[in-house]
């Protein structure tokens, strides 16, 4: 009764009357706008700067530092760009070198990038909310502001939006976009680049017209199953099919299949030539295995070695079972001349005689591997199975790989790619107990694409997490700021070419594929050294001794170029072609005077080699004495190279071949002159013997 | 320092209206019509004061938005607060509408005055939509971009005054330029021209006793749900009344301001024409429109019912029947009561025919109640009269009107989700 | 008696209460008067600090005219998009602001006469800014210059140096 009564007479002091009522009632006006009006000093920032003073105060810089620190709101504003950043408010000590040792965020200094800090503002970079001012809006996902912060392992990725080729520091982005190439991503999803080109696969499915002529159903139902079964390397998905499905795409592939041509009527081999395949004698199959060596199909092929290592090169497929897969005629015909089966084949036309051809064969026929086609054992194809599998073929896009009689390459089969990196969480399904973000919507794609729901057709890659994690670094370059970038900060991805050579030399260097490992004017393989400039580098003599015979240049590397056994009529053939057509602009032959080049200009210049330049800390010129491994080996440098190039080399390499570790050694004119006329009496062959 | 009589004196000269004492009372108005415009008071300050760091431009709308709520000093609360007003303000005019309506303040001579007060509706809600673009957040753009084909679903000139509005043929840069110019300029004149008349005229039809009616009390002819206005009653100066309104409106600001302090104004992500949130929801205060559109074809639920609504609040006044307010039971009472069923069956086949079943509700649920009414008010004769029996048949219409609205509005708000489908609140 | 004693003290206190006291009604008036007084000071006082922005949408006063190389040895340049002339000598370069100190107009070089030249009112200034005729009360200020270190000229406008106070070497 007492608290009641109280609390009447309380109510009545303040209430009682209008006059009371609104002194009470502007009283709590004014202290609540007080208070409310007040709070802005208690946010995020605020507290963040005092923060950063406290632990300035503590350092033996202190005056320096708050010199430099300025309260209130900081901003990066780019207006080109469309930037407005304001995390250097809190994040105070990124450019501060002083603070190299602070570790707790907001105040750690930022790690050196080859870009000013104010080049490009932080979300270029980072993502998250730029124009916020607290933490939560900045860094996470909220319903304003839906990009969340870039984990750290994906950073990469915002390099690839203006940067669209490979670039040095950016290693899992590279790899991401070479796996993007190469597993042929690109031949389902369409994925164009700002710069107008696109990711173009660097994979090599194999037509699949004449495949009745090469291997059986068996094998075509065990691999469709799971190729990695047969092959661990090979690039081929797995689709997910059942047994049925698999067995119906078979039979329809087998049904679709047409003859190859490969096999003219009459072909005469002598039938004494033809080794037995499966019982082949153990010594025919030794010396199958040393021409296989000797031809170093291992450049190109993968296959498993006696420890069960798969070693081997990737341009062509992997031939651990190769023995289990092909049909005895067919791999004859093949290796007699792959491009009567396979008109774009990359694999070269090897000259073999038969007995090598027998040879080989065997040997590769003897590759059974795992014993795959064991316990298959499949229904027969009637009509319906091969209806069945045409309805299949269509649905799962097996036509945007590999060429299939009755069924064309599909179009926008798969989704568009360009701006994957900018999707809108709103618009992505998830899949049921997932991260949702984006980085993860892409690496679970990638690594389960048919867990998002029933009805999906992307088949499922063996990747490792570190494959997973560079293709999503890869794909989370291309956003929509890649797109819409000003002009002048994109940097482009060296440009392919379509180059083919023409004429009769061209010919011949179509029909050995030399373009499947080299690279010519931009078009080509990267995995022997380019000949776009051949012509100018090296002395005719020499290039037609090579092609006769390859030997190899630098000891340390395990892929050398097959012997192709060609005739002297081709290689000289080749070697015209490309000493008229693949010289360097550059090299002009007037530069050096081939008079000037006597004997005493090679003694002075062998001083010249050993006492100025000490040329041999990293080059031999004489085995005996010399322990330079670092570059190639100068001893046959007089029988291969021409002097103008030496000469044009020497004054400056760079310019030569750029990106090369040899210095730039300031020669003069006479300097070069007299060491080129020492480095062309050094035409030792390989092994050392003077000539 | 001027003694406080002396400020009494002014207001005495410009206020020369007297009010009787029983009307000084909240409980008689509730302060309402002074609270709607203490809010726009508010709307006006912060509207001001937040177009100073507007520019009504694509995209640059929306990075101001960014700016107001990271940036600016104190840019967080204005924005809050202009958005809490106008939502109080929209509430506040319904419950004054209501208010004056069950209080019979719109019959003569008051009739004008209560068109004036529907027009002052009509532009508030206009107020809000047009304020709804200017963040130019995924909710303003579709929001819009729904109420602008409504426009076109008029027959013949739909489009054409569509393309009018827009300044173009879809939802653009010149969509927001002349929105952004009716509401902060034309419909914010239009209102305070309005409230100016509507005051004037409260005076003039003797709302509170102006000096006229003082010396001459039979000129006007007193409300009549104030059965003992005559007679000794103390009259005082107007600006006591002002005074507890002016208290009132306080008490209003120190709500709003807290609500802002403790309740950020939302924002979504950026416009995106490309893409549709779902759902897409207008504000609560359209909802109830919204959900009607679920119903029935645009066309009808976007101009005709709410065309048909506002004409019956324009013709209100004009029903001349009932100026004692007699009770709905008084006379013929089987013939009504037999009248008001077959007016509830036929609302309900008409919405069962459109599967309408939420507006259902509100129609069973207070003709339920309106069956009570007849039953408690036969027993009038021998108790004390039942408040619900003696209600005018103008109570029941308004009261079902109310319940449709607060019902359609509840709905559109809580109970839909994705794609406009049923979700339970609680749930989702 | 007593009446005439209570009216008089009645009047005693009436006139008591008019001089010092006030009623409790207008001293709650007064209060809540004075509340709103203070609420509307604190407003403006916060309504000032809305209206001073916290971050401005302007171009750094710092900007880079390039290598030095775009400029021949004894030149006037005037970067007319930065309001600045960049004079190179032989013994360097310094900068000048081109803004005339009369009235803000853009000044310009004129080779011919080697002056400064205001087309507004007609001040002339030499190529160091000291002032040859004309209403202008002031020479051109000249502004900090520096090199940067990708080998920029930079200059800062927001900051003025001493006249003849040093070069920049290229």
């Amino acid at each position: 009764m007492n608290l009641l009564n109280h609390l009447r007479r309380l109510g009545s002091f303040f209430l009682g009357d209008p006059a009371r009522r609104f002194a009470s009632a502007s009283a709590v006006l004014t202290l609540s706008l007080a208070i409310v009006l007040s709070s802005e000093f208690v946010n995020d920032w605020h507290s963040y700067q005092r923060q950063f003073l406290k632990l300035v105060r503590t350092r033996p810089d202190a005056a320096a530092l708050e010199r430099r620190f300025e309260r209130g709101i900081h901003q990066i504003w780019i207006p080109e760009q469309g930037i407005v950043d304001r995390c250097t408010t809190c994040h105070l000590g990124l450019k501060e070198v002083a603070l190299a040792d602070v570790r707790e965020q907001p105040f750690r200094p930022h790690p050196t990038i080859p870009h000013s800090l104010t080049e490009f503002g932080c979300v270029t970079c980072h993502r998250g909310q730029g124009a916020a001012t607290t933490v939560e809006e900045a860094h996470a996902s909220t319903k304003a502001w839906e990009q969340p912060l870039l984990p750290a392992k994906y950073l990469e990725s915002s390099c690839g939006q203006c940067h669209l080729g490979p670039l040095e520091g950016t290693p899992k982005l590279n790899l991401g976009r070479r796996l993007l190439a190469r597993y042929g991503c690109a031949r389902c999803h369409s994925i164009p680049q700002p710069d107008g080109t696109a990711v173009v696969p660097a994979d090599d499915p194999p037509p699949l017209r004449h495949i009745a002529e090469k291997t059986s159903r068996e094998w075509l139902f065990a691999w469709v199953k799971n190729p990695q079964a047969y092959a661990a390397t090979s690039t081929m998905p797995n689709l997910q099919l059942n047994d049925q499905q698999a067995s119906d795409v078979a039979s329809f592939l087998m049904a679709q299949s047409t003859p190859s041509g490969s096999a003219p009527a009459g072909d005469a081999l002598e039938p004494t030539l033809l080794p037995v395949t499966i019982d082949a004698s153990s010594s025919g199959k030794e010396e199958g295995a040393s021409l296989y060596g000797s031809s170093f199909c291992a450049t190109c092929h993968a296959a498993q070695n006696a420890a069960g290592n798969v070693v081997g090169g990737d341009l062509g497929p992997e031939l651990t079972g190769i023995g289990g897969k092909v049909d005895a005629e067919w791999l004859r015909l093949w290796l007699k001349n792959p491009q009567a089966y396979d008109p774009r084949t990359r694999m070269p036309h090897y000259r073999f005689d038969d007995r090598q051809i027998a040879l080989l064969s065997s040997y590769l026929l003897s590759k059974k591997g795992e014993g795959l086609l064991a316990n298959v054992h499949l229904p027969t194809a009637d009509a319906a199975s091969v209806a069945r599998g045409k309805n299949l073929v269509v649905e799962y896009g097996c036509a945007a790989c590999h060429q299939i009689n009755g069924v064309n390459a599909p179009q926008t089969f798969a989704p568009d790619l360009s701006r994957i990196g900018s999707k809108a969480l709103a618009q992505i399904v998830f899949a049921p107990q997932m991260e949702k973000t984006l980085p993860d919507y892409i690496s679970q794609k990638i690594r389960d694409p048919r867990s998002f729901g029933h009805g999906l057709k992307m088949p499922k890659y063996n990747f490792t997490n570190t494959q997973i994690e560079a293709l999503t670094t890869a794909l989370l370059a291309q956003t929509g700021r890649a797109w819409n970038e000003p002009k002048n900060l994109v940097r482009l991805a060296p440009r392919r070419s379509d180059y083919h050579p023409g004429g009769e030399g061209g010919r011949l260097i179509e029909d050995l594929r030399c373009q499947s490992c080299h690279a010519i004017n931009g078009s080509g393989g990267g995995m022997a050294p380019d000949l776009t400039t051949e012509g100018s580098a090296v002395q005719r003599a020499w290039l037609e001794e090579f092609m006769r015979n390859p030997g190899t240049l630098r000891p340390a590397l395990i892929r050398r170029m097959p012997k192709f056994n060609l005739t002297p009529g081709e290689i000289k053939t080749v070697a015209d072609y490309m000493i008229s057509a693949y010289q360097s602009p550059g090299f002009d032959p007037h530069t050096l005077d081939p008079h000037a080049l006597t004997g005493d200009a090679a003694v002075r210049g062998k001083d010249l080699f050993y006492l100025k330049y000490a040329c041999q800390s990293c080059h031999i010129a004489d085995y005996n004495k010399d322990k330079g491994y670092v570059g190639p080996s100068l001893t046959a440098v007089g029988h291969r190279r021409p002097a103008v190039w030496i000469y044009n080399w020497l004054k400056n390499p760079q310019a030569v071949r750029p990106g090369t570790m040899m210095p730039n050694m300031r020669l003069s004119d006479n300097e070069a002159r007299d060491l080129t006329a020492f480095l062309m009496t050094l035409t030792a062959r390989e092994n050392g013997a003077a000539q | 320092m001027i003694p406080l009589s002396r400020w009494q004196e002014e207001f005495k000269e410009i206020f020369s209206a007297r009010v009787r004492e029983r009307q000084l009372g909240f409980r008689h108005t509730w302060y309402l019509g002074s609270l709607t415009l203490g809010a726009f008071t508010i709307q006006l300050i912060t509207g001001i004061l937040l177009m100073l760091y507007y520019h009504p431009s694509v995209p640059q709308a929306y990075a101001d938005m960014k700016d107001l709520q990271f940036v600016v000093s104190s840019g967080m609360l204005l924005r809050s607060l202009h958005r809490w007003s106008a939502h109080a303000m929209v509430f506040l005019v319904f419950v004054h509408m209501a208010k004056v309506f069950y209080r019979g303040a719109y019959r003569p001579p008051r009739e004008f005055n209560w068109m004036f007060g529907l027009g002052l509706l009509q532009l508030t809600l206009l107020l809000s939509y047009t304020g709804y673009l200017l963040p130019w957040d995924q909710l303003s753009y579709w929001g819009t971009t729904v109420g602008s084909n409504i426009l076109s679903s008029i027959p013949f000139i739909g489009d054409k005054l569509r393309f009018i509005l827009l300044g173009g043929h879809s939802v653009n840069a010149n969509f927001l330029l002349r929105f952004y110019v009716l509401h902060t300029v034309i419909l914010p004149v239009a209102v305070i021209g309005l409230v100016a008349v509507h005051i004037w005229r409260l005076h003039r039809d003797g709302g509170m006793y102006s000096a006229r009616e003082a010396h001459e009390p039979a000129a006007t002819t007193p409300p009549s749900d104030s059965p003992a206005a005559q007679g000794n009653e103390r009259t005082l100066p107007y600006w006591e009344l002002l005074f507890r309104e002016v208290i009132a409106i306080q008490v209003l600001a120190v709500i709003l301001v807290w609500i802002a302090l403790h309740w950020h104004a939302p924002l979504g992500q950026l416009a995106d024409p490309t893409h549709t949130p779902n759902p897409s929801k207008a504000p609560w205060y359209f909802t109830g429109l919204q959900e009607l559109f679920h119903y029935f074809p645009p066309f009808v639920a976007g101009i005709i019912l709410p065309g048909l609504i506002m004409t019956a609040l324009v013709a209100v006044p004009f029903f001349n029947v009932n100026i004692k307010g007699e009770s709905l039971w008084a006379r013929n009472k089987l013939r009504r009561l037999l009248a008001a069923g077959v007016v509830v069956l036929a609302l309900t086949g008409f919405l069962v025919f459109f599967h309408a079943w939420v507006p259902l509700v509100p129609v069973w649920i207070v003709g339920g109640f309106l069956v009570l009414s007849a039953a408690s008010s036969s027993r009038q004769s021998r108790t004390s009269p039942s408040w619900l029996g003696s209600r005018p048949l103008s109570f029941w219409i308004m009261t079902w009107f109310l319940a449709e609205a607060i019902t359609l509005t509840a709905v559109g708000t809580l109970f839909r989700g994705p794609g406009w489908s049923w979700v339970w609140p609680w749930r989702s | 008696m007593q009446k005439e004693n209570t009216e008089k003290e009645n009047n005693r206190d009436d006139q008591e209460n008019r001089s010092h006291d006030i009623t409790r009604r207008q001293f709650f008036l007064k209060a809540g008067a004075t509340s709103l007084a203070t609420a509307g000071g604190c407003a403006g006082v916060f309504g000032l600090r809305y209206l001073s922005p916290s971050v401005l949408y302007e171009p750094s006063p710092v900007v880079s005219v390039g290598k030095p190389d775009r400029y021949p040895v004894d030149s006037v340049t005037l970067e007319s998009q930065l309001g600045i002339f960049v004079v190179r000598l032989s013994e360097g370069f310094y900068a000048m602001s081109a803004i005339c100190s009369h009235l803000g107009c853009l000044s310009a070089w004129k080779p011919d006469a080697g002056v400064i030249a205001c087309p507004c009112h007609g001040s002339a200034f030499h190529r160091d800014g000291a002032i040859v005729n004309g209403p202008a009360p002031r020479p051109l200020p000249w502004l900090k210059m520096w090199m940067s270190d990708e080998g920029n000229l930079m200059i800062d406008r927001a900051t003025t140096v001493a006249a003849q106070s040093g070069y920049v070497r290229a």
